[in-house]
């Protein structure tokens, strides 16, 4: 069948065995004996890194197997989605301490790209909250690793993307809410130093993350407007009427079809691009939101990514040390600026002190820019650009995001990188950033 | 809460079912032939999603001298029972090896009899109680493909007919579900056409849906009612001679 990850490219012609247990998933590694295999969760990595010719989907291993209620810890299959597990958490006042920006990913995607949310530079990444998982290794042996057992390949499979073996199950570490609704304040910012000001005051909030009005340029480069927030108690939900002050997220009721034509997003991201900016600018404003729309405001629209036509899109995601992150994102967007191209979505988020994790591990303490483009040749000479300055300033990619990294620029954004077991797992990705 | 009793927990369809009626309340007892580590994770995330009661039972259709002390020992009796119990076995392979033979009539039709009858007997005297049964279309007409299947199911289907008759002034409702194509592990990749295969959650669906409105004879994909019903009239000078 053809499969293909968020971004639509590339796209190849993959066997998805799709086991129901651990037995059937080593099953599987047996029959494959020896061929290249990749774990897949639900393909919400935007280019290559859960595809290879076979590609070993835990979508059935979605069962929930315990949750302690009193130490707000759950043992999970690895292929359950969050979207699943946080409508059996919230009721219970129980919600993930690390949450990013779509629900429809799967615990072993999470832990494989070792993902992060707003507050990182609070919380940490997603692999801060697992306590233990079972891999099942290349040699068909299902280990039980943690910060106590089997210690290294606990460390290198958070943030592995996959390549150490597959996930079966993990327990994981949560947080507790009060209500599910979160306080947002908006502060507008005139130019990208200012923007980063206003992240440095409001650092004490839990989620900072700030939209880029990417059109923007000369001094105001890099204006945007930053979002914070904070859990609401029941105290800040009393003046609100919100019957449930628990209440899970409702069912994505819109969704768009594979037929959108690529023209067709552009000229209304312009338009509301500078709307939005001049809109939030008007004041800083303060609003009560429920977790789903303050957490996954793109999930409301599912299959969004059809909004870019057939080819679908490419995101550069990188991260810079703090040192160098204003001058770094500033000649980034410059760049962008200058190739012409248009920037559909821009992120800026805040990244806090990192535990270290595997060599492929995303993370540091600094600024991260994510940025959103319809697929075409041009934006592929664009990112090879963007790669030189992420190099120039000690930064470094997103794999989980990425499509198209050469070899060359991998091995200087993270050179400690190795394959664990290259006969065995390793994805297409893998094939082009260790050059096999 | 009521309770479900699950014969065949680790049937495709009955996974489904056992969804279905927890998202509803029930309380589950889910019987199979092997409680394994799947089965455990299954009852686990069952009563994690749910907050219900769940219980794993062995259950084998196939030693019928078992299925009084089973149905005793259960942890509390149960207002419906459904077996998704079902073998398809090897069409081919029975056509002269009678231990395979054995073995489809066993588990569509005869293993299935004893603890049936033991639940009517249960439910007649507390005078509440639905039976479900899932049979099959192949048992509306014995086809040279899967006759000892066919034969099986006709059996099968037969007996819940005469159990609703029976039951019917006790205040306890039997059920039959008659699907068509379902793609569960039963079938494997077998080629079908996509019009006419259900999925277990539409059967699931369509099997609680006729609980709640206390249906006597359902099909799953209305179709097949239509289809059954034509190849039920063909005259047998012409069906012996189609190749179905
Ligand atoms: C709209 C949108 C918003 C996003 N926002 C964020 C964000 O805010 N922060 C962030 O960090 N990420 C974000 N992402 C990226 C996403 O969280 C990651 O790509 C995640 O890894 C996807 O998980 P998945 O279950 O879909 O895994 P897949 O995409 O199927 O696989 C991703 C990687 O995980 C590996 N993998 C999957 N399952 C297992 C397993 N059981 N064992 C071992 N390896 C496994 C695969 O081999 C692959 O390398 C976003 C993605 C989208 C589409
Ligand atoms: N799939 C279809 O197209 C289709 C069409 C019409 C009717 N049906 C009927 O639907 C029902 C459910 O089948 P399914 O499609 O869900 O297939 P399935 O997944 O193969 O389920 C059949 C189940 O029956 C169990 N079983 C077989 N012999 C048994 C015995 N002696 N004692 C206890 N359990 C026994 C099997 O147990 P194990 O797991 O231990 O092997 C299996 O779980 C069956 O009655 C089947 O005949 C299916």
């Amino acid at each position: 069948m053809k499969l293909y990850n968020w971004g639509k490219s590339p796209s190849i012609d993959a066997r998805l065995h799709l086991a129901d247990s651990y037995s059937a998933t080593n099953s599987t590694l047996n029959q494959l004996s020896g061929q290249p295999v990749i774990p897949r969760g639900n393909g919400r990595c935007y280019g290559d890194s859960a595809l290879q010719k076979n590609v070993c989907s835990t979508l059935k291993l979605n069962k929930l197997l315990q949750l302690d209620e009193v130490a707000g810890v759950v043992r999970l299959q690895a292929g359950v989605l969050l979207e699943d597990l946080l409508s059996v958490l919230v009721p219970k006042g129980l919600f993930l301490p690390v949450i990013p920006g779509t629900r429809l990913i799967t615990i072993g995607g999470a832990i494989a790209a070792n993902v992060h949310g707003k507050n990182h530079h609070h919380a940490g990444a997603f692999g801060n909250y697992v306590q233990s998982f079972s891999l099942l290794t290349a040699d068909g042996q299902v280990l039980l690793c943690s910060r106590t057992e089997n210690k290294t390949l606990f460390k290198n499979t958070i943030g592995g993307m996959g390549t150490t073996g597959i996930v079966l199950e993990a327990t994981l570490q949560l947080s507790r809410i009060e209500t599910s609704y979160y306080q947002q304040q908006s502060y507008p910012a005139t130019s990208l130093s200012h923007l980063f000001e206003l992240f440095e005051q409001q650092h004490t909030q839990p989620y900072l993350v700030a939209w880029i009005d990417g059109l923007a340029s000369g001094n105001k480069l890099g204006r945007g407007v930053l979002h914070t927030g904070k859990s609401c108690t029941r105290e800040d939900l009393e003046s609100q009427a919100t019957p449930n002050p628990l209440q899970i997220h409702p069912p994505a009721k819109l969704s768009i079809p594979g037929i959108v034509p690529s023209w067709f997003l552009q000229p209304i991201v312009l338009r509301l691009n500078n709307g939005y900016y001049r809109w939030s600018n008007r004041k800083s404003i303060q609003h009560v939101k429920h977790y789903a729309s303050f957490f996954f405001p793109l999930d409301a629209i599912k299959h969004w990514n059809n909004l870019y036509g057939k080819k679908g899109l490419l995101q550069y995601q990188f991260v810079l040390p703090l040192s160098s992150s204003l001058a770094g994102i500033t000649a980034v967007l410059e760049a962008v600026k200058a190739s012409r191209l248009c920037p559909y979505l821009v992120v800026l988020k805040r990244m806090g002190e990192h535990a270290p994790y595997a060599a492929t591990d995303f993370p540091m303490s600094g600024y991260s820019l994510a940025i959103d483009f319809k697929y075409s040749p041009k934006v592929l000479d664009l990112f090879h650009l963007l790669d030189e300055i992420v190099i120039q300033h000690s930064g470094r990619i997103y794999l989980t995001k990425d499509a198209r990294l050469p070899a060359a620029a991998f091995r200087k954004m993270y050179p400690a990188a190795v394959l664990h077991s290259p006969q065995i797992f390793r994805s297409l990705q893998s094939e082009r950033l260790f050059d096999l | 809460m009521p309770t479900l009793l699950l014969l065949g927990s680790n049937s495709d369809i009955g996974k489904a079912c056992a969804y279905r009626f927890a998202a509803e309340g029930f309380d589950l007892l889910l019987a199979t032939r092997t409680i394994d580590e799947e089965q455990q994770h299954l009852a686990a995330d069952l009563r994690i999603r749910f907050n219900i009661q769940v219980n794993t039972l062995p259950f084998d259709a196939e030693n019928q001298a078992d299925h009084s002390a089973f149905y005793e020992q259960l942890p509390q009796k149960p207002d419906v029972v459904l077996t998704a119990i079902g073998y398809l076995g090897d069409p081919e392979k029975a056509r002269t090896n009678q231990a395979e033979a054995t073995q489809i009539i066993n588990a569509n039709y005869a293993g299935l009899v004893p603890i049936l009858d033991i639940v009517a007997a249960d439910m007649t005297q507390r005078k509440t109680g639905t039976i479900i049964g899932i049979s099959s279309v192949a048992g509306e007409r014995g086809r040279a493909s899967n006759y000892h299947y066919g034969a099986a199911k006709a059996g099968f289907t037969a007996y819940l007919s005469g159990l609703r008759q029976h039951l019917r002034p006790q205040g306890v409702k039997v059920i039959t579900i008659i699907p068509g194509f379902v793609r569960t592990k039963m079938i494997g990749d077998l080629p079908t056409p996509g019009f006419l295969t259900a999925t277990p959650q539409i059967v699931a669906n369509t099997i609680y849906k006729a609980y709640k409105q206390q249906k006597s004879v359902v099909y799953t994909l209305s179709t097949w009612r239509l289809i059954m019903l034509i190849i039920r009239h063909i005259p047998e000078f012409i069906f012996q001679r189609l190749s179905l």
